[in-house]
């Protein structure tokens, strides 16, 4: 008994650095973030004068707050059936044992590893919209060579918003109302979102296709077997047997893939920039543009516990549930 | 079972595999094309690159790698992304090994402890960004690799730790047990028993914890800055206001590409597992 409680002793000692750093760097740091942002930091030297909620309400009183937040979410909804789509695509047909099925896997996995510089560099030569004087490239190109030259647009640099038109039926019923904002450029998707996702997209299906091919092939195959000699057709056992096992993978890739979204940064820097009426802003980009060349120190702090407020009510339950679950095994 | 329905299944079969393989193979090229753009970029000259429309067959010139390579400027940035990634991978191994062993073997905290751990690497870095930028600022190390190092040590740490549990819980602990019957210190256990045997699965570990140093871009920007700029922020440096530098963007890209290249081929299953939290193995 005595040499075990010194072995645990060792144990814990050993453990305790690590531990302890980690806990200061992110407990710590994003205490003294949330204390930041309740005070009148304004310029690069600290000034921790308390004046309690201000910078919050000013923040979401400002349009551009407001516009990153409209991009957040559209970028996040698109940026998620896309890439769960293309993702459990690719895992059934993976899951036909295919042939060469490594090197498939190998491929459509190898975006991921890349950063999202690189990634927002490569798509932005490839959505490069060309001009009417030198003619088109990239994407553009591709379509025109395909006879598809009407789906050329001007991608990320576009700045239209599509949202419910405030003249239709719909708009006018939601202005009477009292919702007339959400017929406003307000509630809507703009262009240069639809660019982001699209690398985005390019760079994390190939991730998401690894989770639902796991997920795949932990369904026993007597199930789906004994499902076929029941006379089930391939879809039948798709739909009754295959969908309802994936969903726990299905919820932990839309966490993963959420948060991912909502911290996006890179990929904006390296694609687009925040883009003609901040139509590809996002609020991390804000959050850097107003604490690092503004040095709105407080500012940039509120936006950073709005966008870790968003990232933990996400991720928190999910925590909670995974652990739980762990639990019970 | 009646033979002519199973040949005709066996047709049917193999009809969808032919589709099956045909899709992927669709997806393979929109996976590859774009690396392959970039890397064919990288070996245009300035004028071939503003031909419109682009093309596919050119001279190859070195122009771009010959400019980079023998800017001092470009080679300070190479080495300040090799330096960070391979010293704060030394320090996330040093720190974590020790840690993850303990875990493992003396089931502290158990799987509680573990996913506490992991959880820390899904916090937004944003949030953590403005108390660096003081600490360092005070302490004078902005814009040095030194703030990078550490942050990337701390950063990584929980991911390798987290990872590494797995590993030396394989090890069967009757091996530790008769080492210490046999008058073996647990440190020595841990280095002369436990880290040979799960050598491997360590060497993931390090690649995942170079990999994430090596492209990481929001604190390279913020915290290393001017002085210390890793490659990432090189390359997106040269989108500037006035023009885009194509040439030695994608030659900056392409060399950034090359260790990941090679690295993530060993490691992709970690990579898959490392970001999902464990919940797909």
């Amino acid at each position: 008994m005595k040499r075990w409680n010194w072995e645990r002793t060792a144990a814990v000692l050993l453990l305790s650095p690590s531990i302890i750093l980690i806990a200061i760097f992110v407990y710590g740091f994003i205490a003294f973030t949330g204390y930041a942002s309740l005070t009148a930091w304004d310029r690069l030297d600290p000034d921790f004068t308390y004046v309690g909620f201000t910078n919050y309400v000013k923040l979401f009183a400002n349009q551009r707050f407001q516009i990153d937040l409209r991009n957040t979410v559209g970028f996040t909804v698109l940026f998620l059936i896309a890439c769960l789509t293309i993702g459990l695509t690719l895992a059934i047909l993976l899951d036909q044992r295919i042939r060469a099925e490594g090197v498939f896997r190998s491929i459509f996995l190898f975006p991921m590893a890349i950063s999202f510089i690189v990634t927002g560099v490569v798509w932005r030569w490839l959505l490069n919209p060309g001009s009417p004087e030198l003619g088109s490239t990239g994407v553009n190109l591709l379509f025109e060579k395909l006879g598809l030259g009407f789906l050329k647009w001007g991608w990320f640099t576009d700045p239209v918003v599509w949202h419910i038109p405030p003249d239709s039926g719909l708009g006018q019923l939601l202005q009477q109302i009292g919702l007339g904002f959400m017929a406003s450029p307000k509630v809507g998707l703009s262009a240069g979102v639809v660019s982001l996702v699209l690398a985005a997209t390019w760079q994390m299906s190939g991730y998401t296709m690894a989770m639902y091919l796991a997920g795949l092939r932990a369904i026993p195959d007597e199930l789906r077997e004994a499902a076929r000699v029941d006379g089930a057709s391939e879809w039948q056992v798709l739909w009754h047997i295959v969908f309802p096992m994936l969903r726990p993978i299905t919820l932990s890739a839309v966490i993963i893939l959420g948060h991912i979204s909502l911290k996006i940064y890179d990929l904006v820097v390296a694609m687009t920039g925040p883009g003609i009426g901040f139509s590809t802003d996002v609020p991390a980009y804000f959050m850097w543009d107003t604490t690092f060349r503004g040095n709105h120190f407080a500012r940039g702090s509120a936006i950073a516990m709005v966008l870790l407020v968003m990232v933990a009510v996400l991720i928190i339950p999910y925590l909670v549930w995974t652990t739980r679950t762990e639990a019970e095994l | 079972m009646d033979t002519n329905k199973k040949n005709n299944g066996n047709f049917v079969k193999k009809l969808m595999d032919g589709g099956a393989f045909g899709l992927l193979a669709l997806y393979i090229l929109f996976c590859l094309f774009p690396i392959l753009w970039i890397i064919l970029t990288s070996f245009k000259t300035h004028a071939a690159i503003n031909t419109f429309p682009p093309q596919f067959i050119f001279i190859p010139s070195f122009e771009n790698y010959n400019t980079l390579l023998t800017s001092h400027d470009f080679i300070g940035f190479l080495t300040n992304s090799i330096i960070t990634a391979t010293v704060s991978t030394a320090l996330v191994m040093a720190l974590g090994i020790p840690a993850a062993y303990s875990l493992a073997r003396y089931g502290i905290g158990g799987h509680r402890l573990s996913d506490w751990i992991l959880s820390m690497r899904m916090f937004p870095p944003i949030a953590l960004v403005v108390p660096l930028f003081l600490m360092f600022r005070f302490v004078h190390l902005l814009q040095t690799v030194w703030a990078l190092i550490l942050v990337y040590t701390a950063m990584n740490l929980p991911f390798a730790i987290w990872l590494m549990i797995g590993f030396f819980k394989d090890v069967p602990k009757d091996i530790d047990d008769a080492a210490l019957v046999d008058g073996c210190t647990p440190w020595t256990a841990l280095w002369k028993i436990n880290v040979p045997a799960v050598a491997p699965g360590l060497a993931a570990a390090a690649i995942l914890s170079i990999i994430f140093a090596w492209n990481e871009f929001l604190f390279a920007v913020i915290l290393g800055g001017g002085t210390a700029k890793t490659l990432p922020v090189a390359v997106a440096g040269y989108v500037t206001d006035r023009a885009i530098f194509w040439g030695p963007m994608s030659a900056a890209s392409v060399i950034a590409l090359v260790p990941i290249v090679i690295f993530a081929m060993f490691v992709q299953r970690y990579l898959v597992r490392g970001l999902t939290l464990g919940a797909v193995d």
